[in-house]
């Protein structure tokens, strides 16, 4: 699979989990993950990433585009994907968004960097 | 590669020097953006605070891509499968922003979030405006970069990525 290939894998089941099944995201994230949610982090590690999604609202993402470049090692994806999303089924908030994605095994990523930012108007 | 060594301690500092100055010359004078300075940044000078690094600016390296990787540091520029921009190495990314149709450019960052990456590096994700020529209406953008150390205290872009948020 290309990097891209595997973004466009990840990033719509990132989402999905996410949205529907946000316990499901612990899987992804390891002790050096870091998020930084609306310049609130890095908190690193799966227990700190998770304490802050769980304070979240339900949220739908809507991905507009997702676009990769390789990163400093053979393992690893830079990802950067913009789009749109609804909190609470309110007025849709346009965001943009960072992952860089390692891979653990072969076909396996977990997420070592994310970075939030809503797009205000 | 154990995944937490090697990880700049100086992150937030090194992200936020590098966005005020790479903003700084594009606006100025981007065909800038591919010099070097003449001193090295060094690790204990970036123990300045943030305000006093900003006045500072011009007495700290950036090598914004390296010498000795032509082929090394990429950039997408509003990239998409329907019309592709992506570049890769000094000459290709330094062309594609030289021949940007504007004379004049102002970015206003308005968001800079930063976090180490493996093997001493910092990712830098921007958001904020951008107003061209004589253009009222600003344009709202984000921009990621992935920043590496040059082995000498400087760091270089390897990772560029540039899209306007529309709409």
């Amino acid at each position: 699979m290309s990097a891209d290939d595997v973004a466009k894998a990840f990033i719509p089941h990132y989402y999905n989990l996410f949205d529907t099944n946000r316990a499901g995201l612990v899987s992804l994230f390891r002790n050096e993950s870091t998020l930084t949610f609306e310049g609130d982090g890095p908190k690193t590690g799966p227990a700190a990433i998770m304490e802050k999604f769980n304070a979240l609202p339900p949220v739908q993402h809507q991905p507009q585009t997702i676009e990769t470049q390789p990163s400093t090692t053979p393992n690893a994806i830079l990802v950067f994907c913009t789009g749109q999303i609804l909190i609470e089924a309110g007025k849709p908030l346009k965001y943009s968004e960072v992952f860089q994605l390692v891979a653990s095994a072969p076909g396996q990523y977990y997420l070592h960097n994310v970075i939030f930012r809503f797009n205000y108007a | 590669m154990d995944p937490l060594a090697n990880v700049c301690s100086n992150f937030e500092q090194v992200g936020q020097a590098f966005v005020s100055h790479y903003y700084n010359t594009f606006d100025a004078n981007r065909s800038h953006l591919g010099q070097l300075y003449k001193v090295t940044i060094t690790t204990a000078s970036l123990h300045l605070l943030p305000s006093e690094l900003a006045k500072c600016s011009t007495h700290y390296l950036f090598s914004f891509w390296p010498s000795q990787k032509d082929e090394v540091s990429m950039l997408n520029f509003e990239h998409s499968a329907e019309r592709p921009g992506q570049y890769k190495g000094v000459s290709a990314i330094l062309s594609k922003i030289q021949s940007l149709p504007f004379q004049q450019v102002k970015h206003h960052v308005i968001t800079i979030d930063c976090q180490p990456t493996p093997g001493g590096g910092v990712i830098v994700m921007v958001c904020g405006n951008l107003l061209v020529d004589a253009e009222q209406i600003p344009q709202k953008f984000s921009q990621v970069f992935q920043l590496l150390p040059s082995g000498n205290g400087s760091f270089y872009i390897l990772n560029d990525i540039f899209r306007l948020n529309i709409g």
